[in-house]
């Protein structure tokens, strides 16, 4: 992978949560032996090689190389709404042996997981802050051609506030989107579970949706069909939905931090 | 002293959110800890009994070094007393 000859990819999410992984490994003598299923890997149809997550008999996370053409190894396309162009694909492993060197996990393969999730999470959100100013440019052009009662839409307003309520997200969801890259250049986060990154994941995904929805509901029936690409970035963007991370799980964690800071604030004050 | 938990990690300490502790280092109250709550122990602990990095953890509000994750004297050394309180906070992630 390191010399650009094999295509590699991450095996992570699993039928279970991080600490329930159904995908186990067991050592036998200088071999591990990984038997499960991987629920989705993106690229997984040109991957040569699986960076596979599983769990041990100790209940650590082990992280695993496993070849395409490993015996025991499938791999099934996945079908979803969008993101066609992705190669999403599901794992099975059915008692594959892979040899002690296959074994990259260290001691942690938890803390590698999650440092890996953190990053990504501003990896999937990225193309849709531009997605939605093109939602939006190709919207007012659109409605500049619709003439209602002997004007275009676009001096209607009513389109006026909709179109700045879009306006208002594309451009909130740049700023947070830039606070949270500069964090990473200057090496101001938390590697593991970063609020400011997962924070950004999570409005900008809410946003892209809310535009995608508006701009549907705006432009009437072709807002939905092919002749305007709102319907392809609208279920392109339903990825960002539950990828690197599920909005509702992105709730919960960031509601923990919430508390958590709080009450970490109150345990300061108490003892100054 | 007291370990405080939350969120995720509430079912493995048996959903309670403040645990005492005699020990007087962290690593003896680490230990002191799971010999009480086992469950914990593949949650907290990686495969070389350090404290995995995928926690924050806290004494008294303020953030733990690194160091004192990985490595067991560093622990031992790190004195603990009654009113003392280490926080765990977690937010593990799917994929």
């Amino acid at each position: 992978m390191a010399t650009g000859e094999k295509l590699g990819t991450f095996a992570y999410t699993d039928y279970g949560d991080a600490f329930d992984f159904q995908t186990r490994v067991v050592r036998k003598g200088d071999q591990f032996v990984v038997t499960g299923v991987k629920c989705l890997q993106t690229g997984g149809v040109h991957a040569d090689v699986f960076v596979t997550y599983a769990r041990d008999e100790k209940d650590d996370m082990r992280v695993l190389l496993v070849d395409r053409n490993d015996p025991g190894v499938r791999t099934t396309p996945v079908r979803t709404v969008g993101l066609r162009s992705a190669g999403l694909t599901r794992l099975e492993l059915d008692g594959v042996v892979l040899d002690a060197e296959r074994d990259l996990s260290g001691s942690d393969g938890l803390a590698d997981a999650q440092m890996f999730l953190n990053s990504r999470r501003m990896f999937i959100v990225c193309p849709l802050v531009g997605a939605m100013r093109y939602i939006i440019e190709t919207c007012v052009r659109h409605l500049d051609t619709v003439i209602r009662e002997g004007r275009p839409l676009t001096e209607a307003q009513t389109v006026q506030a909709r179109l700045g309520s879009m306006y208002a997200k594309q451009v909130t969801s740049r700023a947070i989107l830039h606070d949270a890259l500069d964090r990473i250049g200057r090496g101001e986060i938390n590697e593991m579970f970063d609020p400011t990154i997962s924070a950004a994941k999570y409005v900008i995904t809410e946003n892209v949706m809310n535009v995608c929805e508006r701009a549907i509901r705006l432009t009437g029936w072709r807002g939905q069909s092919h002749e305007l690409p709102f319907q392809l970035i609208y279920r392109s963007s339903m990825a960002a939905l539950t990828g690197q991370t599920p909005q509702d799980l992105l709730e919960i964690n960031l509601g923990v931090i919430a508390t958590s800071h709080v009450r970490l604030r109150d345990e300061i004050r108490k003892r100054s | 002293m007291k370990f405080m938990f939350s969120g995720a990690l509430l079912r493995f300490a048996d959903f309670s959110k403040e645990i005492d502790i005699s020990a007087t280092t962290l690593e003896s109250a680490v230990k002191e800890l799971l010999e009480t709550r086992p469950l914990l122990r593949p949650v907290l602990l990686d495969g070389e009994e350090n404290l995995r990095l995928s926690h924050q953890m806290f004494l008294n509000g303020e953030s733990i070094e690194r160091h004192y994750y990985t490595d067991r004297r560093a622990r031992e050394g790190l004195a603990l007393g009654p009113d003392d309180s280490v926080y765990v906070l977690t937010a593990i992630a799917g994929g």
